[in-house]
C-alpha cells in the first residue's frame, strides 16, 4: 500500500511548478481580457507568458543545473535574440519611408 | 590501401567515418566551385561581347536561354543568381567547414572521430541533396532562381517556379549546416585529448569552432526568411510584398490588408526579408573567412618554423569577431532608407569589426618578421592570401560608411571587394591546404611544378580580373546588368575592361587545369610521404599518412603549445606537441 | 573503436556528448522562432489595422494547459528511468505522446473552421503569421512525438542492454519536448491574446 513515505519529494515539487504554470497561464488570459490599452496590455501579458516560460526553463529543462557552460550558451543566445527582435521595432519607428 | 570487410557502399559512401566524410565534402566543394565558375565564365563572355553569340556553348543552350547563341536577360539572371548561390553555399562552406573541418578536427585534438558519426553522415548527404535540387532548377520551366543569390522579394516572390525550388534547397543546406555545427561544437568541446588545454588548441581549431557557432546562430533567421518566402509562393501569403503592388500594369496585392478576389492581401514589407536575410548573410562571410584565416595560420608557422605572432590575441580576435558579425548586417542596407540613428549604429559597429581581422593579419605578418621563410608551394598561397585579403578589407571601408557606400552600392565596386575576400582570399587559403594537408589524407606529396604554375597563374589573373572592377565600380557601372552597363551612356569609357576581366578569367580556367591533373595524378604517382613530411607540430602528423581508420594506434597526449618552432636549446627546430621529450 | 563521454560526462564540463548537442541545437531553434517572432512584430508594428478576437481563446486555453500536462509527464517519465521502474517510465512516456496528439487535433480543429469561414493564409498578414507560425511549432510537435515513438518502439530494447545511454535518450527528447512547450507558452499570448 503506497503511504505519503512513499511519494518522492520530487513528485510534490512536479505538482507545485504544474500549479504554477496553470496559475500564470490563467492569469495571462485573465489580464489580456482586461482590456489595459495596447502597450500596458502587451507589456503585462509578455511578461505573465515569459514568467511562465522561465519557470519550463528552470524547473523542468534545468538550465541552471547543467553547468557553466549551458548558461553561457543561454546568455550568448539571448544576446543574439534580443538584437533580432529588439530591431524590428526600432527600425519601422525610426524609419523615413513607410511601406 | 587498408583492407576492409565492410561493402563497397559502407566504406565509401555511407561511411561513418570523419575522414571518408570530409573528402566527399571536399571533392563534392570542388566540383561546385568548378561549376560555379563556368557559369562566370558564360557570363563574362556576355559582358565582354555583350549581343554576340557565345562560343560552344551557345550552341548547346536552349532556345528559351539564348536565343541563337546570345544569353537572353533571364538566362543571364540565372546565371548570376546561381553563380553566387553555389560558390557561398555549395562550394566554399562545403569545402572549408565540411570538408576541411570534418577531416582535421578530430585528428588535430586527438580524437578518434567526430561526436555524432551518423548525424555526420547526415549532414553530407542532406548537402548533397540540396546541391543537386537547386542545381536541378536549370531544368525547371522558367529556369533557375533568378532573383540573384540575395531572392530580395518583391522580384522573388513574383519570379518563376525555379526560385521555389531554390528554396527548398536552402532548407536542406541550413539544415546540414546545423547539424554539422552541432557536432563541430561538442567534438571541440568534448573530446580534445589529454592535455589539450584550450590555448593549446591549434589556430585552425580555434576557427572552425568560431564559425559553427556563427552557422548555428545566424542560419536560423534565414530558414525562417525562406519559410516565409515560400508560403508567399506557395499559399499566396504576403509577408514581403507591399500593399497595392502593381507588375507590368497589374495589381498584385490589394490596397489593404485584407484579400480581395485574386489578388494577393499585401500588408507585407520587403525590408523584412532583408534584414532576416542579411542577419545571416553578413555572419555568412565571416564563416567563409575564418577556416581560411586558419589555415593559413597553420601553414605560416610551419614554413616560418616558428610560432605564430601574438597567438592569444589572435584568439581571442576570433572571438570578438564572432560576436562582432552578428551586430554589423544592416551595412548592406544602408540605401533602404533607414533612419539615422539606426545608420550611425551599424557605422559604428562596421567599422569595430575591421579592427580584429587587423590583429590577425597583422600578427601573421608578424610571424613572417625575420623568420627564414620555406616558399612551399602551400606556403606561397598562404602569403598571397595576405595582400589579397588586405585589399579586401581595406576596400570594405568606403563601403561600411553610408555616406560613401551610396554611391558605391550596386556597383562593381563592391563585387571587387568582397571577389577579393573570397577568391584570391580564401579560395587562396583553400588551395594553399589541399596543398598541405594532401600528403596526409593520401599518403602522397603533390607535384611542386605543377602547384607553381597553378599558383602564379591564379594570383595574376584574379588580380586582372578584380582589380578593374574597382575602377568600373567609381565609375558608376551598376552590377546585375546582363549586357555589362552597355545600356548606360557613363559607362562607356568602363565597358574595355570588361574585355580585359573576361580574357583574365577564361585564362584562370585554363590555369586550373595542372592543378585538376595534380590533384588526380598526384593520388596514384604522387612522391611518397612520410607521416610528417612538413616537420610540423599539430596531432594530425602523430599518426600515419593516411591515417588508420580510428586515426591514432594509442590515443595521443598533449605536452604543450600547438606552434612550438625553434625553441631555443631545442635540437629540432621544431617540438611537435604529442612527443613527451623535448628533442 | 568507441567515443567517449557517450554516456558519461566529461569532467571539466560536466555534460556528456549528447546533452550538449540538444542544447546547442536548442539555441538555433530559439534563434530560429526568434526570427519568426521578429517577424511578427515587424509586420504588426507597421501594419495600419490588426484583427483582433478572431482566434478561439478557450480551445488554445486548453491545449496550453495539455501541453503544459505533457512537459510534466515528460519529466516524470525520464525520473522513472533513474529510479528503475520501467512501466512508469512507459506510462509517462505514452502518455506524453497522447496529450501531444490531441494537441495537435485540437489543432486541425482549429485550422479546419478558419479554413472553413475563408480565413486563409492568403486573408492578411494576421492570418499568415497564425498559420505559419503555429504550423513551424506543430511540425516540431509531429517531430518529437516521431522520436518519443521510437523511444517506445524499436528505442525501447537500449533499455536492456544500455540503460545509462536510454536514459539520456529520454532526457535528450525531454529537453526538446520542455523546448517546445517553453516556445508555446510564448506563442499563445502573442497570437490569441493580443
Amino acid at each position: 500500500m503506497r503511504t505519503s513515505a512513499d511519494t518522492a519529494p520530487d513528485t510534490r515539487r512536479h505538482v507545485a511548478t504544474f500549479a504554477l504554470q496553470l496559475v500564470l497561464m490563467l492569469a495571462t488570459v485573465a489580464v489580456a481580457r482586461l482590456d489595459l490599452g495596447v502597450r500596458l496590455s502587451t507589456t503585462a501579458v509578455m511578461l505573465l507568458a515569459a514568467v511562465n516560460a522561465t519557470v519550463v526553463a528552470v524547473a523542468l529543462m534545468g538550465v541552471r543545473r547543467d553547468g557553466p557552460l549551458v548558461r553561457m550558451l543561454v546568455v550568448l543566445t539571448l544576446v543574439v535574440i534580443i538584437g533580432l527582435l529588439v530591431w524590428p521595432a526600432w527600425d519601422t519607428a525610426t524609419r523615413v519611408r513607410v511601406f | 590501401m587498408p583492407s576492409r570487410r565492410q561493402p563497397f557502399f559502407r566504406t565509401y559512401v555511407f561511411s561513418l567515418d570523419h575522414k571518408v566524410i570530409g573528402i566527399q565534402y571536399a571533392i563534392t566543394g570542388l566540383l561546385f566551385l568548378l561549376f560555379g565558375f563556368s557559369l562566370m565564365m558564360v557570363m563574362r563572355y556576355q559582358l565582354a561581347y555583350p549581343m554576340t553569340p557565345v562560343p560552344f556553348i551557345g550552341g548547346l543552350l536552349s532556345q528559351a536561354n539564348a536565343s541563337g547563341g546570345i544569353l537572353l536577360p533571364e538566362f543571364y539572371n540565372q546565371l548570376g543568381a546561381m553563380h553566387g548561390t553555389v560558390m557561398v553555399f555549395l562550394g566554399v562552406v562545403p569545402l572549408a567547414i565540411g570538408g576541411f573541418g570534418n577531416y582535421l578536427i578530430p585528428l588535430q585534438i586527438g580524437a578518434a572521430d567526430m561526436a555524432f558519426p551518423k548525424l555526420n553522415l547526415m549532414s553530407y548527404w542532406v548537402y548533397a541533396v540540396g546541391g543537386l535540387i537547386m542545381i536541378a532548377t536549370f531544368f525547371v520551366p522558367g529556369g533557375a532562381a533568378q532573383s540573384g543569390w540575395t531572392s530580395y522579394p518583391p522580384l522573388s516572390v513574383i519570379a518563376s517556379g525555379g526560385q521555389t525550388w531554390w528554396l527548398v534547397g536552402m532548407l536542406f543546406l541550413i539544415t546540414s549546416s546545423t547539424l554539422g555545427s552541432i557536432n563541430f561544437i561538442v567534438t571541440i568541446v568534448q573530446l580534445r585529448a589529454p592535455g589539450l588545454t584550450w590555448m593549446r588548441l591549434p589556430f585552425f581549431v580555434w576557427a572552425q569552432f568560431a564559425a559553427a557557432f556563427l552557422l548555428l546562430l545566424a542560419f536560423p533567421p534565414l530558414e525562417a526568411a525562406g519559410v516565409l518566402q515560400l508560403m508567399d509562393r506557395v499559399a499566396g501569403t504576403s509577408f514581403f510584398l507591399p500593399s497595392g503592388l502593381v507588375v507590368a500594369g497589374q495589381a498584385v496585392t490589394s490596397m489593404s490588408g485584407t484579400a480581395e478576389g485574386t489578388l494577393a492581401s499585401g500588408g507585407g514589407n520587403p525590408l523584412l526579408w532583408q534584414h532576416l536575410f542579411w542577419f545571416l548573410a553578413h555572419p555568412e562571410v565571416y564563416v567563409l573567412i575564418l577556416p581560411a584565416m586558419g589555415i593559413v595560420g597553420e601553414i605560416i608557422a610551419n614554413n616560418t618554423r616558428r610560432p605564430l605572432w601574438g597567438y592569444r590575441g589572435m584568439v581571442y580576435s576570433v572571438g570578438f569577431l564572432t560576436f562582432m558579425s552578428m551586430v554589423v548586417w544592416a551595412h548592406h542596407m544602408y540605401i533602404t532608407g533607414m533612419g539615422t540613428t539606426l545608420a550611425a549604429f551599424f557605422q559604428t559597429t562596421t567599422m569595430i569589426i575591421s579592427v580584429p581581422s587587423i590583429v590577425i593579419i597583422t600578427s601573421l605578418l608578424m610571424t613572417l618578421w625575420g623568420a627564414s621563410i620555406r616558399f612551399t608551394t602551400p606556403m606561397l598561397f598562404a602569403l598571397a592570401f595576405l595582400p589579397m585579403f588586405g585589399i579586401g578589407g581595406l576596400t570594405g571601408l568606403p563601403l561600411g560608411l553610408a555616406p560613401s557606400d551610396i554611391h558605391l552600392h550596386d556597383t562593381y565596386y563592391v563585387i571587387g571587394h568582397f571577389h577579393y575576400l573570397v577568391a584570391p582570399g580564401t579560395i587562396f587559403a583553400l588551395f594553399a591546404g589541399i596543398y598541405y594537408w594532401f600528403p596526409k589524407a593520401t599518403g602522397r606529396r603533390m607535384n611542386d611544378l605543377l602547384g607553381r604554375i597553378h599558383f602564379w597563374g591564379s594570383l595574376v589573373c584574379m588580380n586582372v580580373i578584380f582589380m578593374p572592377m574597382f575602377i568600373q565600380g567609381l565609375g558608376g557601372m551598376n552590377r546585375r546588368l546582363y549586357d555589362g552597363g552597355l545600356q548606360f551612356q557613363h559607362n562607356a569609357d568602363l565597358l574595355k575592361w570588361n574585355v580585359v576581366i573576361g580574357i583574365a578569367a577564361w585564362t584562370m580556367g585554363l590555369f586550373q587545369v595542372p592543378f585538376i591533373i595534380n590533384f588526380f595524378t598526384s593520388i596514384r604517382w604522387g612522391a611518397p610521404a612520410s607521416a610528417n613530411p612538413w616537420d610540423a607540430t599539430t596531432l594530425e602528423w602523430a599518426t600515419t599518412s593516411p591515417p588508420p581508420h580510428h586515426n591514432f594506434d594509442t590515443p595521443p597526449s598533449v605536452y604543450r603549445a600547438a606552434y612550438e618552432y625553434s625553441v631555443p636549446g631545442a635540437e629540432r627546430d621544431f617540438s611537435p606537441q604529442f612527443e613527451p621529450e623535448r628533442v | 573503436m568507441q567515443i567517449p563521454y557517450t554516456t558519461e560526462a566529461r569532467p571539466d564540463t560536466g555534460l556528456y556528448n549528447a546533452k550538449l548537442g540538444i542544447w546547442l541545437f536548442l539555441a538555433s531553434e530559439v534563434m530560429l522562432f526568434a526570427g519568426l517572432f521578429s517577424s511578427y512584430i515587424l509586420l504588426r508594428t507597421g501594419a495600419v489595422e490588426w484583427p483582433h478576437h478572431v482566434l478561439p481563446v478557450g480551445l488554445a486555453t486548453a491545449n496550453t494547459a495539455l501541453l503544459i500536462t505533457s512537459s510534466m509527464t515528460m519529466v516524470m517519465a525520464w525520473e522513472a528511468l533513474k529510479t528503475n521502474n520501467w512501466s512508469r517510465h512507459r506510462a509517462c512516456l505514452g502518455l506524453t505522446v497522447a496529450l501531444g496528439v490531441i494537441f495537435l487535433l485540437i489543432k486541425f480543429v482549429e485550422y479546419r473552421e478558419h479554413i472553413a469561414a475563408g480565413e486563409l493564409p492568403s486573408r492578411n498578414t494576421f492570418f499568415a503569421l497564425y498559420y505559419t507560425l503555429t504550423a513551424v511549432h506543430a511540425l516540431h510537435i509531429v517531430g518529437g512525438l516521431v522520436v518519443m515513438l521510437y523511444l517506445l518502439g524499436p528505442g525501447a530494447k537500449l533499455w536492456a542492454e544500455q540503460p545509462v545511454q536510454f536514459t539520456n535518450r529520454v532526457e535528450s527528447t525531454g529537453l526538446y519536448w520542455h523546448f517546445v512547450d517553453f516556445v508555446w507558452i510564448l506563442l499563445f499570448p502573442l497570437l490569441y491574446l493580443l
